[in-house]
């Protein structure tokens, strides 16, 4: 009887540990047994879009490393590697940026303004993550100016090259429409969020000036999109 | 003893059976990216969910999207999707459960949650169950909200007519609406500025529902608590 019981157990962990490595095989080898029809849409993938088979280019991240500016602090240069690495990382959850950046210096903001005129066009999260930043770290005229900057851009028209246009597919055209307009929209987004929550700083009269002239120039950019969303939030916030 | 492998021996069969198998040609970078936003995506921690999002995905949690996502996709490789922007697409008559992602998964710079939307909206076309949901065409003429032609205002190419729009809230539209506007609202572990993505392209999908008492409903949705 007991003999038995040895037995069944020694059967059943055979049987587990087979069933696990016909598994992992199945599984870690699905990728190469390609049916027929996988291997004629590869084919014609590396026929038709040549750049399928050239190396690829990272249309959205800086050609080099922003190095930490000289006149930094250490604190200032420990946020500054920080933040670079965040945009490097495209995780846009870093819970980092919510705890180190919320109140940044005005050199740090200064320094913001530059790389945000230095990233390619193209690389559109990546100046709205500044663009965001800054609209919810606003200190003074500066921050207005730069926000007010970003809507006298030329619009970017496509997100493989801004300076083009270029066909899409209806099906998900939307998202690139939004993702081409990102840094002025997560701007407004910043603002509208920074009204809602009722922030000092639009109590004083200049501001409140300089928010009409940001919005204003947000309401003449050339992307309906974008004049919606600032005339909303005029509607909403009348200043 | 006997009860120890026993676990062992079926955790390695269960993660055997939920893992993503992805092509050869899939090159390093996207597999990573991939696996990161999807990462994110299992490690979302909820507070509440309205009651569409319930139906569809059930909790606002890493592990509801998990579950959702592996019981529709298996297997990930690359392809040109039909056009030079498409990010990542389903073709139901090659394998349904199969993702393809393209070189634009990492060559564009979208926000991570806009690539998650795509990722998702695509998933539910995975549903053979449900025909694969497919769109239905826009209407003739299709207006936004001022009563203007919903068009690309570069190319100027009309939505109208165009397989590019849904009339229920269950479909890749409505659900990666639904996704995104309860992530946007009740993800208790996501950064302001993922908070803030979730919500814009949300606006953009809501947009493709053509029928007004569909989005009328889905708004209220939003509302409920």
């Amino acid at each position: 009887m007991r003999n038995n019981s040895v037995v069944l157990k020694i059967l059943f962990f055979t049987g587990v540990l087979l069933l696990g490595a016909l598994l992992f095989f199945k599984y870690s080898h699905r990728g190469t047994s390609t049916n027929a029809v996988e291997k004629n849409e590869v084919a014609v993938s590396l026929k038709d879009n040549k750049s399928e088979v050239q190396p690829l280019t990272i249309l959205s991240e800086p050609k080099e490393v922003e190095k930490a500016p000289a006149q930094f602090n250490s604190e200032e240069q420990r946020k500054w590697g920080m933040i670079q690495e965040i945009m490097k990382s495209k995780n846009d959850n870093d819970p980092r940026l919510d705890k180190e950046f919320r109140d940044m210096t005005l050199a740090f903001h200064a320094e913001l303004f530059h790389q945000y005129q230095t990233l390619p066009m193209e690389s559109r999260n990546e100046r709205g993550l500044i663009a965001f930043l800054i609209a919810r770290d606003i200190k003074n005229s500066q921050d207005m100016e730069f926000l007010k900057s970003i809507y006298n851009e030329k619009p970017c028209m496509s997100l493989n090259d801004c300076t083009t246009t270029s066909e899409s597919d209806p099906h998900l055209a939307g998202i690139d429409q939004t993702s081409v307009n990102y840094p002025q929209l997560a701007a407004l987004y910043q603002i509208e969020k920074q009204l809602n929550s009722g922030n000092k700083i639009f109590e004083s009269n200049d501001f409140k000036d300089q928010l009409r002239q940001v919005l204003a120039h947000a309401s003449q950019f050339p992307v309906p999109m974008v004049q919606k969303k600032a005339d909303a939030i005029k509607a909403a916030h009348p200043l | 003893m006997f009860k120890t492998l026993l676990i062992v021996g079926m955790a390695i069969v269960s993660l055997q059976a939920m893992a993503l198998s992805y092509d050869k040609n899939v090159p390093a970078n996207i597999k990573s990216q991939m696996e990161a936003d999807l990462g994110f995506m299992n490690g979302i921690q909820g507070s509440s969910q309205t009651p569409l999002h319930k139906e569809i995905f059930g909790q606002v949690s890493g592990a509801a999207y998990k579950k959702f996502f592996e019981s529709h996709i298996v297997e990930v490789g690359m392809n040109s999707c039909g056009n030079g922007m498409a990010v990542a697409c389903v073709i139901p008559f090659m394998n349904e459960n199969k993702m393809w992602l393209t070189q634009n998964f990492v060559k564009f710079s979208h926000p991570q949650i806009a690539r998650l939307m795509v990722v998702y909206h695509e998933s539910r076309h995975a549903e053979g169950n449900n025909g694969n949901w497919p769109h239905d065409d826009c209407p003739t003429p299709f207006l936004d909200d001022n009563g203007k032609d919903m068009a690309s205002i570069w190319t100027g190419s009309k939505l109208e007519g165009q397989p590019a729009c849904d009339s229920t809230a269950y479909g890749s539209y409505g659900s990666s609406t639904i996704l995104l506007k309860n992530v946007a609202k009740f993800c208790s572990n996501c950064g302001d500025k993922v908070k803030m993505d979730a919500d814009m392209y949300a606006t953009d999908q809501l947009g493709r529902i053509d029928d007004a008492k569909v989005k009328k409903s889905m708004l209220a949705d939003f509302d409920a608590k």
